[in-house]
């Protein structure tokens, strides 16, 4: 019996059959640098040619079939999952699991390739391949040319994999790809003949790598961009022709009428692969739940217990009701177990005390409060539970945890341990083309000079839009009808949202009950000791597999540092719920705008719309933190809630249906889920389709998709009578939310956040300055800023200094003669670490050998602790010397003549510190060294060295040195120009840039913060006078500004009319030498958002 | 050592009209590495990143740092500087890397003295547009300082060193980054801070660079200079009253400078094998020269000789192979030099010079070439090339040998290369042909081209090649045809276009034929 004989169907031949074939090899973008086309491309391509099925095989990776899967089950096509899998030695075959325990195979086995090579590589062998052959078909793709080891590989793998049936179908496949090369029916001839003698029949396929030959482009810039080539040096790295795409039956069939069965096999394989992605079952891991007691029995119990705790008084009946409401939804829909993984993750945190916030649609329910899981207590705040967790969508609840930033480590540490490295794994983050880097990368390979392809990339900003507007183009001077620019937009266009690389997740972490490595490929993290999963969290959503979010925020450890201290000094314990609640002083605070360092409301945007909004209560803060978003702010809705909040506008309704959405909010959506509730409940969009809006807006993948959403939401709108005009914002409104939304929970766990850091910073400056400070880097603002705003509320401030500094900031008690430290204040004593470059290890060694007499002298110092020359140093750069007597030059002199000449400038220094041959600590006093006369320094020069050592300065601000001079100028200072009488007049204000800033919102507009020694200045700068002062504005260290005051209640800004550099002015300060080493913090468009905390 | 001349080459590149800088990949992306003063009022400054340069500059011209070019640069500003001295030294790295030490002793005389062979030297780089910034002390390291951190020009009176530098800043001494920051964090800025101070507690703190370098710069340590090229054996050097133009002219002058080394060689028992006539050019303004106004004139002999006549016959056949563009300059030249390079005993014989058929060498390729080229001229020659692409005119480029063959060494024919049979004759242009095939791509049955009919008795193919699209030329995809017409001649056919529904009938072209 011939092997061909295996295959004919065993119905006999039929009848004039309509032909049918199915694309067994075809690449998606996840080829990285290879496939020229997105998996939902390939899969709409292969439905619209009616092919039988198609077979996404990537390059040793699953990373894209989620998403493949996702498309194919939406336009009814049947994939076949698989990888195309690449050994070390080049043989290349694609391989299908054909049943679920198959394709756990072909997972561990990625995985095992994964584990074993550097990231972002995978070695496997034919060895490897054998191993785990099992359940799977192979389609092997021969080489260029056909070669004796081609032959011996191919005739292991058949061999290995032979079926022991005599009647059972082969495995093992050799695939024939029409390759026009002008040998065709020599190549197919050869091939036939190692079939035959292998015993591996030929399918028929295109080795696709592209869904339509328009891609061809694209897969040659692909190539450049791999090889690292211009195009026209690409040369024979390029194909010859564009046929490596997707065909339709009629026409494989007429390329394959030589081997008609080759083509008449496709699809007899894969009726064989009956596997789906949608056999991957989901299932809580047992450990949270003890043995014996069922998940809801046991969470029910938890929930009762701690509700006892949170309630000391008796639960509140309302609030009980809810928990029984809540527990019931949880059961019915077998949620208990995530509840119980997500309580132990938050239990393990409060035992090793580490701060931690849970938040996310499930986080803000009755349950999570008495788990301890959220501080936001129920009966403060009203949020729909069963609102989040929908039952028909069938999504599991969705709880992300934050963490103190310094401590998630061991958070996740303890996750790995519990749970194995085999089951538990973070999620990939796809890092796609953006649109800077896609057209950087075509530019580089078109041959576009360096020069054009930063002008271009130069056009966008942060979280852009997807494409290359031509007004955009012309800006740059650049002419949008240039072909060759053309071709390069239109490219980079196509690149936009192909992935890149896979990354790690922030915090997803993916927890299994069997091994997670069957159910896809681990691989390693670029961290040591991290491991990750190919798939990214939409993946893992689109499955229904479940994951918690270990977040890291910074604030988390501020305000735990500042519970501690108060603690510590004050004897008050607190905790996030234990905070005293709703304090009037505190809000009072925050309407003031008075929110230096307070969480989320500290940006310049928040603190303009904090005396506007005037918080009352805790909701009041919920809106505060969600209305200065990209979301609400694109579609306008700030002014309508301020003007409704202010009875300057009725609240009204646009429609009856619309009440119960927008009740809470006045009228105005201003809420990730009340956009979306819009689209249901006014656009008529299933939930189903409402969520597929939201991802579409988040990500780049679907740009083709939006428009279509938008006629489907603004029709629907119409439809059922609304404005057109409230439509058209609504819509926008969603398209700012994309990535930057925030639905009411997060919101609301975050307004907790807000009140508990002011909380802390009304009653307690001087703890929140040295927690924050301790913390850093974080949040908004410096340490300079800091410093400055907890002197204005009264705080006294220490210098650093070696005998009294500990690494972190410390609370000193007051002296009596302190004047602003009311009765047993504390004053901040500044930590080393304010010290630039200063490493921790180190100086805390120097600390410790400080013991409790102090040091009296360097020479002594330097004995005792072992400091290394390099520390000394920057403690004498940073002037911490002075309860030793010595100012910074002096100490630093001292230092250089410690080690005699045997010590070496440069990085020799610290190494040489402890060599045995230094008896001068001992013989020191003995020596006697000719004296030198070193330049007495000025205060001026003081201030300098301590703003480029510790980045501000307790002496006194650069700017007072200049004060008379600029008074003679007529330039007023900042605490002048707070005076109510000079509103709406014009004036000149003068300090140091603190901070430049463009917001992605505000169409071009700079704003930027100056600081003179009475206070800070916001300054306007329109895009006309921008461009005029292009180099000022952006270049300026020092600059005075003249405009008019404008003042909106407490908001107050100076509109720039001219700008005038002061810069070279600093270099007097010095004499003649470096001008002030401090640069001001740039905060280009967007990047503030990314600053605040988003949800991942 | 009487004097030291410093000569920095100019931060600005020489078209000073829009901002333009150069950069070098940095820390967070590509930094500026140097700018034109245009930039610089733009607020740009060195070693600032691109992108903040772009922020404050928006028609910015960048471009990439070519560290070779500028080394190149600085090396022909070194060979047009031989016609001051013969010892010429490239700043090294601690020097900045962009100037040059000229050793001037003893050669000011020759240019009317210090002053004026500032002046001089001044006016030529401005003619040759560039900023100068020029000094003369009695030390490298005072001259480099003064050069930098003085007025242009500046003269140090012999033996006033200390004097002249007391005021200029610290890194006039050209000290390492560190020790300069260390001097600065203790308040030191000026020289002359340091100058009168005890030695010891420096020499304690500092590294031995900063009181070397201070004792360079003041003469009490020497400072070896490393000349471009090593001075020559033997020397003479030559100024005319006027400029001289032909070549009898230099072959005169030649012939007087060889008189000259001559009588030195023979002093020593010694003959010239290898020579240099270098023939500085009066410079124009307008169009300054790429090699500073240096034409050198290279002779090797194949044994020592010190017979004038022998070597102004051997420079004039030279000069005559060479051409009139040899010696092209719009005002003439206004000095010579003849430095003999190498030199050997003068006791061998002469060694007959004579082609072994069978050598090996691969000169003697470079040498048949040279020849054909004297005499067919120069373009008459050409060597096919192979270039990497699919599409069959673009795969090989003629090109005239001399420089390809250094150049393309790596380029060479491969058999590997991904393409299918290729004919031995391309025709310089496709020539259509009216074709009878099966569509959509079945090959020729038959075909009439330059009007003879042709029955296709075999056929292979298609091979399938899309245009280059980058090029966008319009080009259709083409299907290649290697055919046998029935008398067993074989051609190479192709389809430009494929049956597509909407796009235009394909048509046939003939491109090449087989043996």
């Amino acid at each position: 019996m011939t092997p061909r004989a295996h295959l004919s169907p065993p119905g006999g031949r039929p009848s004039a059959p309509a032909p049918a074939f199915a694309e067994l090899v075809a690449a998606s973008n996840f080829s990285f640098l290879e496939g020229a086309s997105h998996a939902q491309e390939m899969v709409l391509q292969a439905a619209h040619l009616g092919l039988a099925a198609l077979g996404i095989a990537d390059r040793n990776t699953l990373a894209g079939v989620v998403r493949a899967h996702v498309a194919a089950k939406e336009a009814g096509l049947k994939l076949l999952v698989g990888a195309r899998l690449v050994t070390r030695d080049g043989f290349e075959t694609a391989c299908y699991p054909t049943d679920r325990k198959a394709y756990g195979r072909l997972t561990r086995l990625l995985t095992l390739g994964n584990r074993r090579a550097p990231k972002g590589e995978c070695h496997i062998d034919l060895d490897d391949i054998i191993a785990h052959a099992q359940g799977q078909i192979f389609i092997v793709l021969p080489p260029r040319t056909l070669t004796a080891a081609f032959e011996a590989q191919l005739a292991r793998l058949t061999d290995a994999t032979a079926p022991t049936a005599q009647r059972a179908p082969p495995s093992v496949f050799l695939a024939y790809t029409p390759g026009f090369d002008g040998h065709e029916r020599q190549r197919l001839g050869s091939l036939q003949v190692l079939a035959e003698k292998v015993r591996t029949p030929l399918v028929a396929t295109n080795d696709a790598l592209f869904h339509h030959p328009d891609r061809k482009p694209l897969a040659d810039v692909l190539v450049c961009i791999r090889e690292k080539c211009a195009i026209a040096q690409a040369g024979y790295r390029l194909a010859a022709h564009a046929e490596r795409h997707l065909k339709p039956p009629e026409e494989m069939l007429r390329l394959c009428v030589r081997c008609p069965e080759a083509v008449r096999r496709t699809t007899q394989i894969a009726d064989r692969i009956t596997f789906s992605l949608d056999e991957l079952r989901y299932e809580y891991p047992d450990e949270p739940c003890p043995p014996g007691k069922s998940p809801q029995e046991h969470l029910e119990e938890l929930t009762r217990t701690h509700a006892r705790a949170r309630y000391p008084d008796g639960v509140p009946a309302h609030v009980q009701a809810l928990i029984d409401k809540e527990l019931a939804l949880i059961g019915s829909l077998g949620y208990a177990r995530y509840f119980l993984t997500v309580y132990d993750v938050v239990r393990f945190a409060r035992s090793r005390d580490i701060l931690c916030q849970g938040r996310g649609s499930a986080a803000n329910s009755a349950v999570c409060y008495c788990l301890g899981i959220t501080s936001v207590d129920p009966a403060q705040i009203d949020l729909l539970f069963e609102r989040f967790i929908s039952a028909d969508r069938g999504e599991p609840p969705d709880i992300d945890v934050d963490f103190e930033h310094e401590r998630r480590e061991e958070v996740i540490q303890y996750l790995y341990s519990r749970y194995g490295r085999e089951r538990a794994a973070i999620c990939a983050t796809v890092i796609h083309y953006r649109p800077k880097m896609a057209i950087r990368e075509v530019g580089k390979a078109l041959g576009l000079t360096e020069d054009v392809t930063a002008a271009l990339s130069g056009l966008v900003w942060g979280y852009g839009e997807g494409a290359f507007p031509e007004t955009h183009v012309r800006e740059a001077g650049l002419d949008p009808d240039n072909p060759e620019l053309r071709q390069a937009l239109l490219l980079a266009n196509q690149l936009l949202g192909f992935p890149r690389h896979l990354s790690q997740h922030v915090g997803g972490f993916v927890l299994t009950r069997e091994r997670l490595d069957e159910t896809v490929p681990i691989l390693n993290a670029s961290m040591p000791d991290r491991t990750n999963i190919e798939w990214d969290k939409d993946d893992i959503d689109a499955l229904g597999i479940l994951k918690v979010d270990v977040l890291a925020l910074g604030m988390l450890s501020a305000i735990r540092r500042s519970l501690d201290l108060i603690a510590l000094h004050y004897g008050h314990r607190y905790d996030l719920a234990t905070v005293p609640k709703e304090d009037a002083q505190v809000y009072a605070m925050l309407s003031r705008a008075d929110s230096v360092g307070v969480f989320q409301v500290e940006s310049r945007a928040q603190m303009s719309m904090l005396p506007r909004l005037k918080p009352a209560c805790f909701y009041d803060l919920v809106i505060e933190v969600a209305i200065v978003r990209p979301g609400p702010i694109q579609g306008d809705m700030v002014h309508p809630y301020l003007r409704r909040r202010d009875g300057l506008e009725p609240v009204s309704f646009p429609s009856q249906e619309l009440q119960s959405v927008l009740g809470k909010t006045l009228g105005v959506p201003l809420f990730q889920e009340q956009a979306m509730q819009i689209a249901i409940v006014a656009a008529g969009f299933t939930p189903d389709e409402a969520d597929k809006l939201r991802r579409a807006m988040a990500t780049f993948r679907h740009v083709g998709t939006i428009h279509t959403f938008r006629e489907k939401f603004i029709n629907g709108m119409l439809a059922r009578g609304y404005a057109g005009e409230f439509a058209e914002r609504c819509f926008s409104q969603i398209e700012g939310f994309g990535e930057y939304g925030f639905p009411e929970s997060h919101a609301a766990s975050f307004a907790l956040l807000v009140y508990v850091s002011a909380w802390i910073k009304c009653f307690y400056p001087e703890v929140f300055c040295a927690a924050l400070i301790n913390s850093q880097p974080m949040g908004f603002y410096q340490p300079a800023q800091l410093v400055r705003d907890a002197r204005e509320h009264g705080v006294e401030i220490r210098p650093p200094d070696v005998n009294a500094s500990d690494w972190d900031c410390t609370l000193e008690p007051a002296t009596r003669r302190n004047a602003g430290g009311e009765d047993g204040r504390c004053a901040v004593r500044l930590g080393l670490r304010i010290v630039s470059g200063l490493a921790e290890e180190a100086t805390r060694t120097t600390i410790l050998a400080r013991r409790d007499d102090g040091y009296t002298d360097i020479t002594g110092l330097w004995r005792r602790s072992g400091a290394s020359a390099s520390v000394l140093e920057q403690l004498a750069d940073a002037d911490a010397f002075r309860s030793l007597g010595l100012d910074r030059r002096e100490a630093l002199w001292a230092i250089r003549g410690l080690e005699g000449g045997t010590l070496q400038t440069g990085h020799k220094r610290s190494g040489q510190a402890r060599a045995p041959i230094f008896a001068r600590p001992e013989t020191g006093d003995l020596f006697q060294e000719a004296g030198v006369a070193l330049p007495r320094t000025t205060l001026g020069e003081h201030v300098v060295e301590d703003y480029s050592a510790l980045g501000l300065s307790l002496k006194a601000h650069p700017v007072s040195f200049f004060r008379d001079t600029l008074r003679r100028q007529g330039i007023i200072s900042a605490a002048e120009h707070w005076d109510e009488r000079r509103a709406g007049r014009r004036a000149t204000v003068a300090g140091l840039v603190l901070v430049r800033q463009r917001p992605g919102t505000a169409k071009g507009v700079i704003f930027l913060t100056l600081e003179d020694e009475t206070g800070v200045v916001n300054v306007v700068v329109w895009p006309k006078m921008f461009e005029r002062h292009r180099r000022v504005v952006m270049g300026a260290h020092f600059l005075a500004v003249r405009g008019k005051i404008e003042r909106h209640g407490l908001v107050i800004h100076i509109i720039a009319e001219s700008l005038t550099d002061l810069t070279p002015q600093l270099s007097r300060l010095t004499a003649g030498h470096e001008p002030l080493a401090h640069a001001p913090k740039d905060v280009r468009e967007g990047s503030w958002h990314n600053k605040s905390r988003d949800f991942h | 050592m009487r004097s030291q001349a410093a000569a920095a080459a100019p931060d600005d590149p020489v078209d000073a009209g829009r901002p333009l800088v150069l950069v070098a990949p940095g820390k967070g992306g590509p930094r500026v590495a140097s700018l034109n003063r245009a930039a610089r009022e733009g607020g740009i400054a060195s070693g600032e990143l691109l992108s903040n340069a772009r922020a404050k500059v928006l028609d910015l011209q960048v471009r990439d740092w070519d560290t070779q070019a500028d080394a190149d640069a600085l090396r022909r500003l070194a060979a047009w500087a031989l016609r001051y001295a013969p010892t010429v030294a490239l700043y090294d790295g601690a020097s900045g890397a962009d100037g040059l030490f000229l050793e001037i002793t003893g050669c000011a005389h020759l240019f009317g003295g210090e002053v004026a062979m500032l002046d001089d030297m001044r006016a030529r780089l401005k003619a040759a547009g560039l900023a100068p910034r020029l000094a003369i002390a009695d030390t490298s390291g005072a001259a480099w300082a003064l050069s930098h951190h003085a007025a242009c020009g500046t003269i140090a009176p012999s033996g006033a060193q200390a004097q002249m530098l007391q005021g200029l800043p610290l890194a006039a001494l050209r000290l390492p980054a560190e020790a300069l920051s260390l001097l600065q964090r203790l308040g030191l800025k000026r020289i002359g801070e340091i100058m009168g101070q005890p030695r010891a507690p420096f020499a304690a703190r500092f590294e031995a660079a900063l009181l070397g370098r201070l004792d360079q710069a003041l003469g009490r340590t020497p400072e070896p200079l490393v000349p471009v090229s090593p001075p020559p054996r033997y020397h003479a050097r030559a100024s005319f009253m006027e400029p001289i133009f032909s070549v009898e002219h230099v072959l005169v002058a030649a012939d007087r400078l060889l008189h000259d080394v001559a009588a030195q060689m023979l002093r020593d028992g010694a003959g010239a094998r290898v020579l240099q006539l270098l023939l500085f050019r009066v410079q124009s303004k307008s169009a300054p020269d790429d090699d500073h106004g240096v034409t050198p004139l290279d002779i090797g002999l194949a044994a020592p000789s010190r017979d004038p006549a022998h070597i102004t016959r051997l420079m004039g056949l030279k000069l005559e192979r060479l051409g009139e563009r040899a010696l092209a300059t719009d005002f003439g030249f206004e000095a010579a030099a003849l430095h003999v390079r190498v030199a050997e005993p003068l006791t061998g014989h002469q060694v007959a010079l004579r082609l072994d058929e069978r050598q090996t060498d691969p000169h003697a390729v470079t040498g048949l070439v040279d020849r054909l080229r004297q005499r067919l001229g120069a373009g008459a020659v050409r060597v096919l090339v192979p270039r990497q692409s699919h599409v069959p005119e673009l795969s090989e480029a003629a090109v005239t040998p001399a420089p390809a063959l250094a150049q393309e060494a790596s380029e060479a024919w491969r058999a590997d290369f991904p393409v299918g049979p290729r004919p031995p004759l391309l025709l310089p242009q496709p020539e259509t042909a009216d074709v009878i095939a099966l569509i959509p791509d079945g090959p020729p049955r038959q075909f009439r081209w330059r009007g003879v009919l042709h029955h296709v008795s075999h056929a292979s193919g298609p091979e399938r090649i899309t245009p280059e699209w980058w090029r966008r030329t319009g080009d259709r995809t083409r299907d290649y045809y290697l055919v046998e017409d029935t008398s067993g001649r074989r051609f190479w056919l192709y389809r430009a276009g494929l049956f597509e529904p909407d796009a235009p009938q394909p048509a046939w072209y003939v491109h090449g034929v087989f043996a």
